[in-house]
């Protein structure tokens, strides 16, 4: 989880939600930019990082893609655009809809390739 | 409905305007008083008065200090959204609502419980003035709710006390207000509802405190005597907490000096004008925006970063684009700010998650602003701007000193031989400045926005335009090392 200001609370939240179902989650907080070499480290140790955040364009991902090229497909958005503040239900609802659809893919190809 | 110790969430709606927020504010108070974390968020209308408005509280005994979904109680003092209000309520969960008039049967769901209170006629009975019966139906339901999830009552009344410190008379009334509601609920309701209040000792010697007013507070304690600005929702705050604590702390008790200069400019591009005019004379100057107020200000910070004039920007971000919606929260402005201008800029972000890191980022913004040579943006959002917020205490060391960066004096000056401006001296592409008139002879420069050479001195030469393009990048990659580093948070049992 990669997750910056007042998403913080929320996300600390839904870290702990999804690890009292066994889903044992790490995370950054990110408090400036340009990203610092743990920012890099952290991104680079990681094959899926779920990046969180308040807007509709996923400004942040987009900021890590351009600044430290990385690989898009790596970073999946979890976005909240409402006008209200982001919710731990939201972050770990979208965090375990996101990696039950890619085991579901991963199972599908398995059939196909069998 | 499970039985929850101080684990639930109330949410109130009320009318824009009618007094509701200093009520719904004594109900949070009154629980962190009674050493439980607590969230309170205010959700109101862009347009003044007469719309919906709401008040969240969230209560968690584990310190969670951010949204949840599900509202256990809904208070509901607003006929205008209570179709909506009924909804939203969590099943199994309660709404209090004003009995004065009936419930229209569209509004009785069979899965939660009503606590009707009439509020407007207990206000009308013990009180005659027609606006104290509208404040205080308010104060009624704080009773009410009081006696329903187990409020320390006493709390509550020290608090009356201090916000109405010498009006006897309002104390009273508030009181008085305060007892009906706990005597009607007591008589009429089985109290406490199973989700309630136990006094704890969790806040320790924390505080309850906004964004804005930590900004603010910042700004002061980081040494900045300029302040210009425009209103705009929701950064209005900041100005006006710097203005708060000015007063308090930079007026010469002996002499009635200001030694502070906070400018309501004609619009924001003045207002950024002014604080690069300050910054470049020596000062240490802000502005508060919000997005529309970055938009305008993108001209003056692409002359403020080719330049290398220090400038401190608090962006309290809000929903947009354009107008948007101005007293809702969001994180919309994040590439605006890193990359605001024509031309290749980059601008340093810092990014605080609670009004300690508001107060501490504010004041750190102004030392990296003079250390890079640039403008630094402060990117909080109305959420943590406007709402109170349990924070760690606000802590400065009193030996600190400021980081002014690469200054020279007269007498550094007298041993330099060509002062190059923009000259990498140190390898870390942050060049040397002058405040003007530091010397009679040496350190002057012209200050301008187009291409210039290493002195400063007007150039359309390509490979200088390239090596300051460059020595501007590098500055960037001196900046990854100064800014605060991220918070890892590692799981033990978690691989790659």
């Amino acid at each position: 989880m990669l997750f910056f200001g007042t998403s913080q609370f929320s996300a600390e939240e839904a870290k702990d939600l999804l690890a009292e179902e066994g889903l044992h989650l790490d995370a950054i907080r990110i408090k400036a930019f340009p990203f610092g070499r743990e920012v890099e480290e952290f991104i680079s140790s990681h094959n899926l990082v779920f990046v969180i955040e308040q807007n509709r364009d996923a400004q942040m991902r987009k900021m890590i893609i351009m600044e430290l090229d990385t690989a898009p497909s790596k970073l999946a958005p979890v976005l909240n655009y409402d006008g209200m503040p982001i919710t731990a239900d939201k972050i770990k609802n979208e965090i375990t809809q996101y990696l039950s659809l890619e085991k579901k893919q991963v199972h599908e190809l398995s059939k196909t390739t069998v | 409905m499970k039985k929850a110790i101080n684990d639930f969430i109330v949410r109130f709606a009320n009318v824009n305007g009618t007094g509701s927020a200093s009520a719904n504010f004594l109900f949070a108070k009154t629980i962190f008083r009674m050493g439980i974390p607590v969230t309170p968020k205010n959700i109101f209308p862009s347009n003044i008065q007469g719309l919906p408005t709401w008040y969240e509280v969230r209560v968690s005994e584990k310190g969670y200090l951010g949204r949840r979904e599900g509202i256990d109680l809904m208070v509901c003092v607003n006929p205008q959204s209570m179709a909506q209000d009924v909804k939203n309520v969590k099943s199994g969960g309660y709404f209090m609502y004003d009995s004065t008039k009936k419930l229209p049967a569209e509004y009785l769901r069979d899965d939660i419980h009503y606590l009707g209170v009439p509020m407007m006629e207990m206000s009308n009975e013990a009180f005659s003035d027609p606006r104290k019966r509208q404040l205080l139906k308010n104060i009624i339901y704080v009773g009410a709710l009081a006696k329903l999830l187990n409020m320390e009552v006493e709390a509550i009344k020290v608090l009356i006390g201090e916000q109405f410190e010498g009006k006897a008379q309002l104390i009273d009334a508030n009181m008085k207000a305060l007892q009906l509601g706990l005597d009607y609920a007591a008589k009429h309701f089985d109290f406490p509802l199973p989700f309630h209040l136990e006094k704890r000792d969790l806040i320790v010697d924390k505080i309850l405190v906004d964004g804005n007013t930590a900004c603010g507070l910042g700004a002061v304690y980081g040494g900045a005597t300029v302040m210009a600005w425009y209103p705009i929702t929701p950064s209005t705050s900041v100005a006006e907490a710097f203005e708060h604590y000015c007063k308090m702390f930079r007026i010469d008790p002996d002499t009635g000096e200001h030694k502070y200069a906070i400018i309501q400019a004609e619009d924001e591009l003045a207002a950024m004008g002014m604080v690069i005019g300050a910054s470049w004379n020596g000062a240490r100057a802000f502005t508060a925006t919000s997005g529309p107020g970055v938009s305008l200000m993108n001209e003056f910070l692409g002359l403020a970063y080719f330049a290398e004039v220090p400038a401190v920007l608090v962006d309290v971000q809000r929903a947009g684009p354009s107008t948007g919606m101005p007293t809702r929260t969001q994180q919309p402005d994040l590439l605006l700010a890193a990359y605001a201008s024509h031309g290749d800029t980059k601008h340093v972000l810092l990014l605080p998650a609670s009004p300690k890191e508001c107060f501490d980022y504010t004041a750190l913004s102004l030392d990296l602003a003079e250390r890079l040579q640039t403008p630094i943006m402060v990117m909080t959002d109305l959420d943590l701007g406007m709402n109170d917020h349990i924070s760690e205490p606000f802590h400065w060391e009193d030996g600190r000193q400021y980081d002014r960066g690469k200054v020279l004096s007269a007498e550094e000056l007298e041993h330099v031989g060509k002062f190059g401006r923009y000259l990498d001296v140190d390898g870390d592409g942050i060049p040397y400045r002058t405040y003007p008139g530091t010397h009679p002879t040496k350190g002057a420069f012209f200050t301008r926005g187009t291409s210039k050479d290493e002195y400063a001195a007007y150039t359309e030469d390509g490979a200088a335009y390239k090596r300051n393009m460059d020595r501007l990048l590098k500055k960037w990659d001196t900046a990854k090392s100064l800014v605060p580093k991220a918070q890892l948070y590692q799981e033990k049992t978690n691989q790659k």
